[in-house]
């Protein structure tokens, strides 16, 4: 690993001069997320006749888990390409740029975590023994996230048409991954075409359900055990495979 | 240079080949055909370092002469660790500074000069509390007093070359190398930044500068490479 004062240290200040010259400075973020979820919530919760006060904790931890996730997946599908300036030229770990990346998208999602405490506090009142599993979600879900970043990177930086086919897969998973829908609304068949295939939709559950005080199901401990082997799997072949060969890339 | 002696850096037999893939290689009509007739369309190689080997002992200051792509900014990479070599190997023993330009010492506008050194240093390898210690001196040498806390959006283009030219200098390493010298492009501060650079580089156990001016060369270098299309045409003291 290399030196977490560059990746995470960096990473925070460019986040904080983002928003230097604003009252708010990084809490823009959470005001941000506030906005959009409050605005999805009431609509598809009006739509759908769903309990508002059950409803909008779900949909809220969904969409802040969801982005957190998106974002260290398209952060890391260009974290090599966009930093080839400073890879041809410094002489820093390569892993820096996924971890920075990572860190990126973990202090936005801490900023959205404030929100998730609220909604949880105000329209939900307690949580269950389940949450034991948050912290391990959590870790579960880091783990991915870096290790994405690992494959992703290299990939994107030698077959420059995977960037774009990322962006457009990750606005069309926020409809294929249970946010503003319930899987319990449907049957079987209907779970395993909209979002059986889908891995966001296994590391999603695995985060919300112990915040809402269910256990997460039997397929999902194992989805998402299978995802994360893959992914770390992938992560550590794939760019120690191509480590000495990505400057020649960019 | 004797065998014996103790080396900074080792290249043994160094090929540096990049392959050159041009918009036809992209072309997805052309990819798809050539699929389906079982064409096969190799990358043009160019090779930027050939067949390169060099022992440089500890302490030497080595200059880096040649015409435009003669290898000079490749040879820098590899022996900075940024660029693996095609074939062969290179090593480099301690702590490497490489300043091979880019945006990589650049300014931060929305930030402090004071985070903005601290931020050249850290990128650079040194730790973050090596730069703390060091920053009353680079506010002081840098003549920016109180803008020094204030951001360098504010500041005009000789403060922040000031700024990035005294943080860089700050720096230590074992194995200096730089490309085309550190400029400080400011004549007030001139004379004091040529000093420092002068004790900049003595302060590196050994240093491999590439630059076109002999001048330079002659100032900072006890020795000189020749380079000609990739490889070493000849060496000798400055």
């Amino acid at each position: 690993m290399s030196r977490p004062q560059v990746w995470w240290g960096l990473s925070w200040q460019a986040i904080r001069s983002q928003y230097r010259r604003t009252y708010l400075g990084p809490w823009w973020i959470t005001v941000q997320q506030v906005i959009f979820v409050a605005g999805l919530s009431l609509l598809f919760g009006v739509l759908m006749h769903q309990d508002l006060k059950t409803f909008i904790p779900y949909v809220t931890i969904g969409f802040i888990g969801f982005n957190w996730m998106t974002s260290m997946l398209s952060g890391g599908a260009t974290s090599i390409v966009l930093n080839s300036p400073s890879i041809k030229t410094s002489t820093g770990p390569l892993s820096t740029y996924a971890l920075g990346n990572f860190a990126g998208a973990t202090i936005q999602f801490a900023h959205n975590a404030v929100v998730i405490v609220f909604v949880v506090v105000v329209f939900q009142g307690y949580v269950d023994w389940t949450i034991v599993v948050l912290p391990l979600a959590l870790l579960v879900l880091a783990v991915n996230g870096i290790a994405v970043g690992m494959w992703l990177g290299p990939v994107v930086a030698r077959y420059r048409d995977v960037g774009p086919i990322v962006t457009s897969l990750v606005s069309v998973l926020f409809f294929f991954t249970p946010i503003f829908w319930k899987t319990t609304d449907l049957s079987n068949a209907q779970i395993a075409a909209l979002a059986g295939w889908n891995p966001f939709a296994y590391l999603l559950e695995f985060f919300r359900s112990p915040i809402l005080g269910t256990w997460p199901r039997e397929i999902v401990w194992v989805g998402v055990g299978l995802i994360t082997l893959v992914n770390v799997l992938a992560g550590i072949v794939h760019f120690g495979r191509t480590r000495d060969r990505l400057a020649y890339w960019l | 240079m004797s065998a014996d002696e103790e080396l900074a850096i080792e290249l043994n037999d160094v090929w540096v080949q990049y392959k050159l893939r041009n918009a036809h290689h992209y072309n997805l009509k052309r990819t798809l055909s050539n699929a389906l007739t079982r064409r096969k369309e190799e990358p043009e190689i160019i090779t930027a370092m050939e067949g390169v080997s060099l022992r440089v002992p500890k302490g030497s200051r080595i200059g880096l002469a040649g015409p435009n792509g003669a290898g000079k900014s490749t040879m820098l990479s590899v022996m900075a660790g940024v660029l693996r070599p095609t074939r062969g190997t290179a090593t480099t023993h301690g702590r490497v500074l490489a300043l091979l330009g880019g945006p990589n010492e650049g300014l931060d506008p929305e930030q402090t000069g004071r985070e903005n050194a601290v931020a050249i240093g850290v990128r650079l390898g040194e730790s973050v509390a090596d730069m703390h210690a060091c920053l009353e001196e680079i506010k002081e040498f840098s003549g920016l007093g109180k803008r020094f806390e204030h951001p360098v959006y504010t500041y005009s283009s000789g403060m922040q070359v000031r700024l990035r030219f005294t943080a860089i200098t700050s720096v230590r390493a074992d194995v200096l190398i730089v490309d085309e010298g550190i400029g400080a492009a400011d004549a007030e501060f001139n004379v004091r930044a040529d000093e420092r650079l002068a004790q900049f580089y003595e302060r590196s156990g050994t240093l491999i500068l590439a630059s076109h001016s002999p001048e330079v060369l002659k100032t900072h270098c006890t020795e000189t490479v020749m380079m000609h299309k990739g490889w070493i045409e000849g060496s000798g003291h400055v």
